[in-house]
């Protein structure tokens, strides 16, 4: 129970021949665990069981809290993170698909991009993308009901297609630039995009709310305007918003026109255009 | 050639009367045999001490055809995580509420089942049903042909419903698809949707064909009385799960007008508008009807809570229940003019007032009824819960003290006023084993299934004995399938193809130049494909036995 | 086209034609050097029928280009699956025997499935698994529809025989309405209006339109009046069918099918309609519905050794097969001599149409088969979803099924010995 924290630096030794599934590997797990112990952890690799030790070389040491270190280009690994209660984990370079996927706590920073379905059904914590994300992120898996259900995902470059689709809860922010049907099928929650975005924003909406900071996006035909005064609300939204910095910082001093839609579904969502 | 000998066990058979006596049971070539003691076998298992049954036989779960494969399509994330069993005789397979064809196999065979009834075959999908049935290992199968809504018939009956041509148009139908018998459901009402009619009861006329369902009803069982098909008509009465359906349940038996039919999924329509939320038990008045009807037979269709998803051939009820399923997505379909399909994912909650007097409406009849021979042990398979949750049931059934204590969990109201409460009842491992095997058995006509009589298929279930009811129907010690052992403690240990159980009455052939003429102008397949014949239906099945079941002039339901 | 040598005397085969789900079974194919259709004009069953090859004699097995006999090839496969840890079973195009026999020989070696339409057919199945959809059966559009639909398709550019197979058997009046494309002539018939309503905008945007008016939901400028008018008549309609072609819909196309069936459950709140997504040609909704009851997951499903997945993302051919994350690739073709195995640096056993021009490039072993109602009979499931056609044999020209091919393979890696002759 006591056992101290640890950090664990786990350093890439060769591209893998085939995908890995890295779900399971956590700060939590891997806690309790020795050097050698957890190069011993199984992870699988295509169709088999691979040591992590033999993919990574593994340093570890005391920390005040528990978290992973990966070095190397991860592009090939596929679920980190995956269901992460708490802890920390931090990539230097690029991670696979279902980067922080189902992630209920702590932190996920990647320093390079992340693949498809990046953040996807996340429920709680924080992944932090300063390069791209691919197709999907923040999206649910098929047959679900819901996307991200909490928690708050900032990508730093740009989004692929689908962002945030059936998204229903939490906070998402993409600097750059999106795909086509960002945020399709919003369920609810907040997202902000500094860049543009391809066709087909808010397609087929129901809730939830799309700031677009950079450039305004053609409003469709099934989106109408709505003529409240917004300024206490989008005051306190501006200035929430504005704290992540970059294309958000000025969005307070911004005025700013507010559509309502998908009509074509239930049309209880918003579009925030700042002038 | 070879023999099996199970020395010493403690035999349930009630199609012989066999309550508990302690008997060596002989098996030679697969079938029941009675073997001098001293007689030498290839195999013998000491079984003293525990109990022996026959394999039990699921007279109505839905495991094979269109909609099946439509609720495996619709709930993807039923099937998350998947996890493969470590043993290479299981294909990879997976799914909880439905599961695929082979894990469907493995489980039934797991817990003593050796047989399983499809009842709501499309005439149309009956090629699908016999492949996905086929493909589901170890267990004998069959299937019901659904009519009383295909629009030749209700034409047939609004012309005046000639009883001759009735009779032999069910007759080819039955040998087209080569079923077991006939379902009917909603008699009428899928039709009627396809009109836009959205309610329909027993006699209110179909908005198109001016047939009320209490026509089609006493059509149907008639002709299967002249054709002496054994199964009695398998019926889904109409307004399923609205309140207050019980007066639709009694009417639907009332069109029997003596014939013989099988009410299924009782439960469902078993409901009275009384109290606070105009939603009661009517399982009283249920029970005394069937009671005081001896040509009526029931399944009851019993929930259990949970996930699941309802699949049914009742379009009209399922776009009504679409709004209350969870999750909130459903697939309908209406069905090349013979049926339709309808898939809503449900959530029954023990503590919602309405899931939890169905619960209680269930079990109310399983005990109150009085002939053990017309009932039998269902959960409606997915629509109520999965197969799998068969042990829970038996033990809530056999454990008053379990049975109260799962009671005491649900919603106030319902725990604190059901009648439930003060029935006593215990069943016990003799009338289990007819309500799982004997009575089902019988009420198929299956002569030499669902008892441990010499000449009987060898399909056994040997249970250790536990209080734990749930726990030793659960995990059999032995179940052989043909005298072969199939799954020993839980692990299936072979996985032979089962064999498709059908009849094929007699009818005149000139019946079919009506349905080709009728097919002409609205079907969709050549005539000449409307029929599946026996080589077919072998390739459909997977190449598994034909197990045909005559059809002979019989007596009365069996007692 | 010159005449060709007058074909036997004998009585015409009655025949289900194999080339498109519509699976056709009220024709006939004549019988001599060449098959020719009788009772139908189809021009896809007619190419299709001039691709068999007169002689199947010709076509053998072979191992890296080399001519083998079939032992030597199954032997040849045996021992590539054996050696694969991550095997990609994809084409798949077969019939119902075909994927029963395969889906045994790929949970044995913890393989992916995927069929060579997979995007279409998961641009059908993804809206059934996010929303659920209402559909409806040709019987059913015949007898019932007073209003189709044709939403961006002309379904008899890919399936001749739409309009005929769904021509009433009665006359009864009806609208047929393109949307997003020119009226098809094809589906001229007596009774029968046709009309073409121009997208407003995409396909999203119309269909976002459409069910906006459908619910009778204000918008901020007057829509266009051909789109109104439509919305009006699908409201007035008794049975309104609307049809679309998930495999012409774009890389979004699941959408295009959640909006319409979207559409659907508005109009049914009042009145009727349904949907109708024409797609799962070349066995393509065969092979899902064979592996969604045998494992309880659709296609792109990965039977691997920790567990069954269901990735229609990550486990489609494309993305496997340029990710590297497969070892092997077993590629199944037996309707379409042009639907080659992709481009990939990996081991390859291709079970393919007889008429199939050889492939370059990595180590293979390719094996003809039977294309199933030609050399064999068998089951597809025609495109309306449950309705499962018996196919007959034409002609017996000597090929294997796939069925008997995966079968062998299947036995030869149960035991090893028996290949370790060759």
């Amino acid at each position: 129970m006591s056992a101290p924290a640890a950090v664990f630096e786990l350093r890439l030794r060769a591209l893998p021949r085939f995908r890995v599934d890295l779900a399971g590997v956590t700060p939590l797990a891997l806690g309790a665990l020795g050097e050698a112990e957890a190069g011993r952890v199984a992870i699988r690799h295509g169709n088999e069981a691979l040591a992590l030790g033999e993919l990574f070389e593994i340093r570890r040491r005391p920390a005040n809290a528990p978290a992973l270190h990966f070095e190397g280009d991860l592009s090939r690994f596929d679920r980190l993170a995956w269901e992460m209660e708490d802890g920390e984990i931090r990539v230097d370079g690029p991670v696979g698909h279902y980067a922080a996927a189902r992630l209920r706590g702590g932190l996920v920073a990647v320093a390079g991009d992340a693949g498809g379905f990046a953040a996807c059904e996340m429920a709680g914590g924080e992944l932090a993308v300063a390069g791209s994300v691919g197709d999907f992120a923040a999206a649910a898996l098929p047959g679900s009901m819901d996307g991200m259900r909490g928690g708050t995902l900032v990508v730093r470059g740009d989004a692929g297609a689908r962002f945030a689709d059936r998204m229903r809860r939490g906070t998402a922010f993409v600097f750059g630039n999106a795909g086509d049907f960002f945020a399709s099928r919003l369920v609810a929650g907040t997202i902000a995009l500094g860049g543009r975005c391809g066709a087909h924003p808010g397609w087929a909406m129901r809730r939830g709310t799309l700031v677009f900071a950079g450039e305004t996006p053609a409003v469709p035909a099934t989106f109408v305007e709505t003529g409240h005064d917004l300024r206490v609300i989008w005051t306190l939204l501006a200035r929430d918003l504005a704290r992540a910095g970059g294309p958000f910082t000025a969005l307070p001093d911004r005025r700013v026109r507010r559509f309502a839609g998908d009509i074509a579904v239930d049309g209880k969502g918003e579009w925030l255009l700042p002038e | 050639m070879s023999t099996l000998r199970l020395r010493g066990g403690r035999l349930y058979d009630p199609a012989h009367g066999i309550d508990g006596e302690v008997c060596d049971l002989g098996v030679r070539d697969g079938r029941i045999v009675a073997l001098h003691e001293n007689e030498p076998v290839d195999r013998e298992h000491d079984v003293s001490g525990m109990i022996v049954m026959a394999g039990g036989i699921d007279l109505h779960s839905h495991i094979g055809g269109g909609k099946v494969n439509l609720a495996r399509l619709l709930l993807p994330e039923d099937h998350r995580p998947a996890p493969r069993t470590d043993n290479p005789l299981e294909l990879a397979s997976c799914g909880a509420c439905t599961p695929g064809t082979l894990a469907t196999g493995y489980r039934y065979a797991e817990m003593g089942y050796t047989a399983a009834f499809e009842p709501a075959m499309a005439l149309s999908n009956a090629r699908h049903a016999h492949m996905e049935m086929g493909d589901t290992p170890i267990l004998d199968h069959g299937a019901y042909v659904m009519l009383g809504n295909d629009e030749l018939l209700l034409e047939m009956l609004a012309e005046g419903g000639d009883p001759a041509l009735v009779r032999d148009y069910v007759g080819w139908a039955i040998n087209a698809a080569r079923a077991m018998g006939v379902k009917v459901v909603n008699p009428g009402g899928i039709s009627a949707f396809k009109f836009n009619q959205r309610k329909l009861d027993v006699d209110e006329p179909h908005v198109q064909h001016r047939v009320t369902p209490r026509q089609v009803v006493h059509a149907l069982a008639r002709a299967l009385t002249e054709l002496a098909v054994p199964h009695p008509l398998h019926i889904h009465a109409s307004n399923l799960g609205v309140a207050g359906n019980i007066a639709s349940t009694l009417a639907t038996i009332d069109a029997l007008e003596g014939l013989r039919g099988h009410l299924t999924h009782v439960q469902f329509h078993s409901y009275g508008t009384e109290g606070p939320h105009k939603f009661s038990s009517a399982a009283l008045a249920l029970v005394e009807a069937v009671n005081a009807h001896p040509n009526v037979s029931i399944d009851v269709g019993q929930i259990i809570f949970g996930q699941t998803v309802t699949a049914s051939g009742d379009t009209m009820t399922q776009i009504r229940n679409a709004a209350l399923g969870s999750p909130r997505k459903w697939v309908g379909a209406d069905i090349e003019c013979d049926a339709g399909c309808g898939l809503v994912p449900f959530r029954y909650r023990d503590q919602s007032y309405v899931n939890a007097l169905q619960w209680v409406i269930g079990l109310e009849i399983f005990l109150l009824a009085n002939d053990p021979w017309r009932v039998v042990l269902t959960t409606d398979h997915p629509n109520g819960g999965p197969f799998t949750s068969y042990p829970h049931l038996i033990r809530l059934l056999m454990d008053k003290s379990f049975r109260d204590e799962q009671l005491a969990r649900l919603h106030p109201e319902v725990a604190a006023h059901a009648a439930l409460r003060e029935i006593r009842r215990e069943l016990t491992l003799y009338e289990i084993a007819i309500m799982t095997r004997a009575a089902p058995a019988r009420l198929l006509g299956l002569a030499d299934r669902g008892h441990l009589g010499v000449g009987a298929a060898a399909d056994i279930a040997v249970y250790r004995e536990d209080a734990d009811r749930e726990y030793m129907f659960r995990t059999p010690e032995y179940v052989f399938k043909d005298g072969e052992l199939v799954a020993r403690q839980g692990r299936i240990v072979a996985t032979p193809v089962g064999g498709t159980h059908f009849v094929e009455p007699g009818f005149d052939g000139a019946i079919e130049q009506r349905i080709a003429r009728y097919a002409e102008h609205h079907h969709a397949l050549d005539f000449r494909n409307a029929a599946i014949g026996r080589d077919e239906l072998c390739t459909c099945a997977n190449g598994g036995q034909l197990l045909v079941t005559p059809c002979a002039v019989h007596g009365t339901n069996g007692t | 086209m010159t005449a060709s040598p007058t074909p036997t005397d004998a009585p015409p085969l009655p025949w289900t034609c194999p080339f498109c789900a519509l699976l056709c079974d009220g024709v006939a194919l004549a019988r001599g050097e060449t098959l020719e259709l009788r009772g139908s004009d189809c021009p896809k069953a007619r190419q299709a029928l001039a691709q068999q090859p007169a002689d199947t004699a010709a076509a053998t097995p072979t191992i890296d280009g080399r001519a083998a006999s079939l032992d030597e090839a199954l032997d040849a496969a045996a021992r590539l699956l054996a050696g694969a840890t991550l095997p990609l079973f994809a084409g798949l195009a077969t019939d119902v025997a075909g994927i029963r026999s395969l889906y045994a020989l790929a949970s044995a070696r913890d393989a992916i499935l995927d069929h060579l339409l997979g995007d279409a057919i998961m641009a059908s199945v993804r809206p059934l698994q996010d929303r659920g959809v209402y559909y409806t059966t040709l019987a059913e559009v015949r007898t019932r529809a007073d209003l189709i639909v044709c939403f961006g398709t002309r379904p008899a550019e890919r399936y001749p025989e739409f309009f005929r197979r769904i021509a009433p058997g009665e006359p009864r009046r009806r609208e047929i309405v393109f949307v997003g494309t020119d009226t098809d002539p094809a589906a001229a018939g007596p009774d029968t209006e046709l009309e073409a309503v121009p997208f407003a905008g995409d396909a999203f945007d119309t269909l976002a339109l459409l069910n906006a008016l459908a619910a009778d939901r204000a918008l901020a400028a007057p829509p266009p009046g051909p789109l109104a008018g439509l919305a009006a008549r699908l409201q007035a309609a008794r049975y309104a069918v609307i049809v679309w072609e998930p495999g012409a819909s774009g890389a979004q196309g699941a959408l295009v099918g959640e909006a319409i069936n979207r559409l659907v459950g508005t109009l049914n709140a009042r009145t009727r309609a349904a949907s109708l997504a024409l797609g799962g040609s070349q066995g393509g909704y065969t092979a899902n519905q064979v592996v969604t009851w045998l494992s309880g997951l659709p296609l792109r499903t990965g039977l691997f050794r920790d567990g069954l997945r269901h990735d229609p993302w990550a486990l489609a051919t494309a993305r496997v097969l340029a990710g590297r994350n497969a070892d092997l690739l077993l590629w199944v073709s037996s309707f379409d001599p042009s639907a080659t195995p992709p481009a990939a640096d990996l081991p390859t056993i291709i079970l393919g149409h007889a008429a199939m021009p050889p492939v370059a490039g990595a180590p293979q072993v390719f094996i003809p088969v039977a294309t199933p109602g030609i050399g064999a009979a068998g089951h597809l499931f025609r495109l309306d979803g449950g309705v499962v056609v018996p196919l007959v044999q034409a002609r017996d020209d000597g090929l294997p099924t796939v069925a008997a091919i995966a079968g062998a393979i299947a036995q030869r890696l149960a035991a090893p010995a028996s290949g370790a002759g060759s």
